[in-house]
Parts: structure tokens; C-alpha cells; sequence
């Protein structure tokens, strides 16, 4: 056996793992009869009828409130599969992610038939299930579409709170999404494991992006400097600078603005840009003790 | 907004020629009815609209006139599908894209499934999509089996309605009845006998498409009335200020039944706008404009005025109406109405 091999098997052993878990979590959080209903439904995932009747229904008989995942079963999630965040699932998501994993017992091409009849929150749990499909299940077609969508709720079921894109984009791929999302104004910072792929021809369309919404005088998303961080210099960002308050010893006020600025750049590698922000940014202190972060722009 | 704007400012010197971009909607942007707090503007539902044929105009100009939300049947589309998949893709369309394009505009978009009377007449591809038909009729904001009923009033039509009831009483919906445009009175009879025959009650069967001649009998037989205000062929907003004046409210249903045609996405409003300066009390207007459609499709459990008078109970993820500055801060498309748009703004 490969080492490969090997450690494609573990990963499916620990979703399989994952996918029991999320069981637990959903049966007690459904009342009994709609515990039973699920457990029929899941039983009868190899007929056609039954699965597409249980998968469109799920909604009615869950409603529309969030999965429960308290801090301990955070957790679980994350020692069975890193970067599995669950709490930003709904109860429906959950269910309907129980139904397309059964179906693919049956079916491999199970994720691909009920994402051709999907609505909008039907395709969101198809795609926040990514996590816990099999490693021999090819969703490649099923994500391109996900990424070309307009619906910006589709595309953050891809792209938000998950390790998936991450992990398993090659390079090309995940610079679309990127920019996309900023294209979109979508928030990066729910981006798994944004800052470490990050990389050169990253920057330089997220420049050009810059550049092209610059020329038509449109607004920039926030976060776009994190894409450059690490590959641009001073005189190649500062053009795009927002306009900031700053006090009569050149300190920035502390808007979100400025505070995005900060957390975006703090890390560059330019030195011009190192003394740029250095100098005029007020948030070193909070940087460094954590208090500042993407999730907290507002709330601090 | 999470959004950085380009300005004449500091940090951009080389552009200072730029104009300023971005702003922000402030208080003068908005309609004056909007900005007094003493003027409440007035919810309108319209439960029969085919937005699949309309524009972004439209939206914009229906959210503006107070439409809170909106149903759309499923219908042909002025011409004979002939395969199935077209028919699979148009049922995913009301049920999924067009849904997300009334969010936009602060709309909550509903819809009602089913074989419509025309390409029932279609006999393989009737078969086909009743095949389909059970994988999106619970789907969640699948408020009604319809429109379905008559158009020439032919054996396959009188098949497959009676199949849709029985679909409907299957998955607990209401049914909204397409009354034939032809030979209209018998066949709006006829539509209620079958609904009776098949057991279904009269509360959770809307008649769509009523006129002078058919809406004692539906009234009488305990039926809801639903009126399109089309102009030229199935109702005048005079004519229908008129109905109003002479039946009162209960049970009666105003929409625009707009699509590809010469039709009014504003009808609802507008009918209640000379309802109201024609005497018609409010609390009539209200009902039939708004609340009777609310009451009548409410019976699937799939839409409620929670969804549009408190949205934080939306869910989020089917609506920009949730977005917060920590979700990536879109602007939102309606924000401020003065009925036009500058050419900026169209650019």
C-alpha cells in the first residue's frame, strides 16, 4: 500500500468520522418525529423519489435556524477534520449534507444530480458539504459552477468558513476566487488559510483590479491590500490609498477604515511600506496583542 | 460600507482631477415619504407576477411603490416548451436566480410549481414534467401547486389538473386555479366542480383571473377571487375599483398577473392608490392588496410577514437584506427612491 494511499484512507476514515458526529448533532436537535422522518429518508437515499422529496423538503421540516454546535463540539469538529466550522451551518445544511453523503453510497454522481434540481439554500449545503464528500467523489465541475455563480450566498458556501478551498484549489483556481469575492464585495477574512496562499500573480491581478476600478473612480474592497502585501511596494500601493484623517504627527484616526489599513499591510515585506505604516498606523499595540483582527475590524 | 473610496484626498494626489465616487446615501437622497417619519408607507403584496420576464426596472419601480413581496406562478412563456429540461431549468430559474434578484431590491420572492393548461395539452412532455414536478413542489418558499386549471378545457388539461390537486393534497399546499381566458364562465364552474370532486377545500383554492360574470359563484362557493389587472384583456383598474366597491374585501385578491405581454408590474399599487381616492376605505385596500394573499398563501407555511417586518428572521443567506459591514458590506441596490435614476447611476 502507498503512503498515498494510506493517507487518502485516514482522511476518509476521519470524514466518515465527522459525518456520524454530525448525525449525533442533528438528531438532537430535531424533534422526534422529524428525527424519525430523517432516519427513514436516509434509509431510503438509493430511491430516486424518496431522496429528491426528503432533500427539497428538509426545509419545512427543520425551519430555518442555525445548527447548534457549542463551544466543546467546536471542538470535536475541528480535532476530526481542521478547519471544519459547523457553527456556520444551518440545521437544514446539516440534514441536507446527511442526505447527499447517503446518496453517495448508492451513487457517485449523487451530488451532481440533486445540484441540477438545487435552489439557492439547496446548493449552499451541497457546497458546505464539501468537507465530508469522499476523496473519490470528483466535484471539480460541481465547484466551477458554484465559483461562476452570481448568488453571492452560493458563493460564500464555497468560500467562507471552510478548509476546503484552501486545501484543495490549485493555484489558478484559487486566485479566481479571490478576486472574485472582491469583485463581488465579498469579505475575504472568512477565508481559510487566505494569507498563507497568497502569492505573486495574486498580487498583481489584485493590482490591476485596483488599478481598473481606480480609472472608473469606483470604491476598492478593504481588504484588497492583503492580497498585495508581500509582493508590492510603497510607491505601487499608495496610489490607491484611501483618503484618512490623520492628527498633526501624521497618526491616522481610528476608523475601520485605518484599521483594515493596518491589519492589511502590517506584514508586507517592502521596507518603505514596513516604515509607511509603522509611522502613521495607531494600531501597533492592538495588532500585536490579537485584539485587532479581520473578525473584529468593527466590533473592538 | 467596507469599502475604501478613491478621492481627490492625501494619499492620491496623482488623481486629483478624479470625482469624488462611492458616497454613501445620505438623508436627502431618500423619498421625502420614506424620510418623514410621520408618512408610513404602504405594503403591497402582488401574488402573480412572472418576473422572469421582467427587468430590473421593474423590481426597482414595484420596490419603490411599496411591493414587499411577491409570488411567482409557474406558467408557460408565451410559447410551447418542447423538452422537459427547458421546463427543469425554467422551475429552478423562479425557484433559485429570480428569488435572488428580488432580494436585491428588498423584495421576498416566492413561488408557486406546476403544468400549467397550455403545454398540458403536450402529452409526453406533460407526463415528463409531472415527473418532476413532486422534486419541486416542497422546495422552501413553494407557496402553492399552480397555475393549473383550463385553457381550452380539453381531456389532457382536465388530466393533469386533477393529478396537480391530488399532488397538492399529497404535499399539504394551497392550489392556485388559471381560469381559461375563453369560454371563461364554464370553465371557471367547471375548476371548482373538479376541485370538489377531488376533495380539496375551498379555503386553499385561490381562482385566479376573475371578472364581473365569474365572481359571485367563487365568492359564493367559498373560494378566494383573484383578480388580474391587465390591461385591455382580463381587468381595468377601474373596473376593479368598482368590484371592490361593490363586494367589499373578503376574500378578494388584487395582482398584476405581469409578463412578456403589455402588462403592469404596478397594478397592485396603482389599483389601490384609485381605490383609495375613490372612496374605498383602507382597511378594504389593505385586505385585498395585501393581507388576503398573505392569508391565502400562508396556508403552506411557507411565507409570512416575518419574513419582510422583521429580517433578521430572513434567512441571510438568501438575501443581501442581511448583509452586514462584517459580511463584506454591499452596497444595497435600493437604498434611495426618487422614482428615476441619474445616468450615472444607470452607468
Amino acid at each position: 500500500m502507498s503512503s498515498t494511499q494510506r493517507t487518502t484512507e485516514s482522511a476518509d476514515s476521519a470524514r466518515i468520522r465527522a459525518a456520524a458526529q454530525l448525525h449525533k448533532w442533528v438528531v438532537a436537535a430535531l424533534a422526534s418525529d422529524e428525527a424519525q422522518w430523517l432516519d427513514e429518508a436516509l434509509t431510503k437515499a438509493d430511491v430516486r423519489r424518496s431522496l429528491d422529496i426528503a432533500f427539497s423538503r428538509t426545509g419545512r421540516k427543520t425551519g430555518t435556524g442555525r445548527l447548534t454546535v457549542d463551544i466543546a463540539a467546536q471542538a470535536t469538529a475541528a480535532s476530526l477534520i481542521a478547519g471544519w466550522q459547523p457553527e456556520h451551518w444551518d440545521l437544514s445544511d446539516a440534514v441536507r449534507i446527511l442526505l447527499a453523503i447517503a446518496a453517495l453510497e448508492h451513487d457517485p454522481t449523487a451530488l451532481d444530480r440533486l445540484a441540477r434540481h438545487a435552489d439557492i439554500g439547496e446548493q449552499c449545503a451541497l457546497y458546505r458539504g464539501l468537507v465530508l464528500y469522499p476523496a473519490d467523489v470528483d466535484v471539480s465541475d460541481l465547484v466551477g459552477r458554484g465559483l461562476r455563480t452570481h448568488a453571492q450566498p452560493v458563493f460564500e458556501s464555497i468560500a467562507h468558513y471552510s478548509p476546503w478551498p484552501a486545501r484543495e484549489l490549485d493555484q489558478h483556481r484559487w486566485n479566481h476566487l479571490v478576486l472574485k469575492a472582491m469583485f463581488m464585495d465579498i469579505a475575504l477574512w472568512p477565508i481559510q488559510g487566505f494569507d498563507d496562499r497568497r502569492n505573486a500573480d495574486l498580487a498583481r491581478m489584485a493590482l490591476d483590479f485596483a488599478a481598473e476600478r481606480y480609472a472608473a473612480a469606483r470604491a476598492l474592497p478593504l481588504e484588497l491590500f492583503r492580497c498585495v502585501a508581500p509582493f508590492a511596494s510603497l510607491s505601487e500601493v499608495i496610489r490607491y490609498m484611501p483618503d484618512v484623517q490623520a492628527d498633526a504627527r501624521g497618526r491616522w484616526q481610528d476608523t475601520v477604515t485605518t484599521r483594515a489599513l493596518s491589519l492589511s499591510l502590517w506584514d508586507s515585506t517592502d521596507r518603505d511600506l514596513t516604515e509607511f505604516i509603522r509611522a502613521h498606523s495607531p494600531h501597533e499595540a492592538v495588532i500585536q496583542s490579537g485584539e485587532l483582527h479581520w473578525g473584529a475590524l468593527v466590533a473592538i | 460600507m467596507l469599502a475604501l473610496r478613491v478621492s481627490d484626498g492625501k494619499y492620491a494626489t496623482e488623481r486629483q482631477d478624479r470625482p469624488l465616487c462611492g458616497r454613501p446615501p445620505t438623508e436627502n437622497d431618500m423619498n421625502p415619504d420614506i424620510k418623514d417619519s410621520t408618512a408610513i408607507r404602504q405594503m403591497f403584496i402582488d401574488p402573480h407576477a412572472h418576473m422572469i420576464s421582467r427587468t430590473t426596472d421593474d423590481y426597482e419601480a414595484m420596490a419603490a411603490a411599496g411591493i414587499v413581496a411577491l409570488i411567482e406562478p409557474a406558467f408557460w412563456q408565451g410559447q410551447p416548451r418542447t423538452h422537459v429540461a427547458t421546463y427543469e431549468d425554467y422551475l429552478s430559474a423562479i425557484l433559485g436566480f429570480e428569488r435572488f434578484r428580488a432580494s436585491q431590491f428588498g423584495i421576498r420572492h416566492y413561488c408557486t410549481i406546476g403544468l400549467n393548461s397550455k403545454e398540458a395539452n403536450d402529452e409526453s412532455l406533460a407526463e415528463a414534467v409531472m415527473d418532476i414536478l413532486p422534486r419541486f413542489a416542497a422546495k422552501d418558499g413553494v407557496v402553492a401547486i399552480g397555475e393549473i386549471g383550463y385553457d381550452e378545457q380539453t381531456e389532457l388539461e382536465d388530466r393533469y389538473f386533477r393529478a396537480q390537486i391530488e399532488l397538492a393534497k399529497e404535499l399539504e399546499l394551497p392550489v392556485l386555479v388559471h381560469t381559461p381566458h375563453r369560454d371563461k364562465k364554464a370553465g371557471t364552474t367547471r375548476s371548482m366542480d373538479v376541485c370538489e370532486e377531488h376533495g380539496i377545500d375551498p379555503r386553499m383554492v385561490i381562482v385566479d383571473h376573475n371578472n364581473e360574470e365569474t365572481i359571485d359563484e367563487v365568492l359564493e362557493r367559498g373560494y378566494w377571487a383573484a383578480f388580474s389587472v391587465y390591461p385591455s384583456t382580463k381587468m381595468g383598474k377601474e373596473r376593479m375599483v368598482r368590484l371592490m366597491k361593490s363586494y367589499g374585501a373578503e376574500r378578494v385578491i388584487v395582482n398584476s398577473a405581469c409578463d412578456w405581454g403589455i402588462s403592469e408590474p404596478l397594478a397592485v399599487a396603482k389599483t389601490a392608490e384609485l381605490a383609495l381616492s375613490s372612496g374605498v376605505p383602507a382597511e378594504a385596500v389593505h385586505l385585498s392588496c395585501y393581507a388576503n394573499a398573505l392569508a391565502a398563501y400562508g396556508q403552506s407555511g411557507q411565507i409570512s410577514d416575518s419574513h419582510w417586518l422583521t429580517p433578521m428572521e430572513i434567512d441571510q443567506r438568501e438575501s443581501f437584506a442581511g448583509n452586514s459591514i462584517l459580511r463584506g458590506g454591499r452596497e444595497p441596490v435600493v437604498e434611495h427612491h426618487d422614482g428615476r435614476r441619474t445616468p450615472n447611476e444607470a452607468a
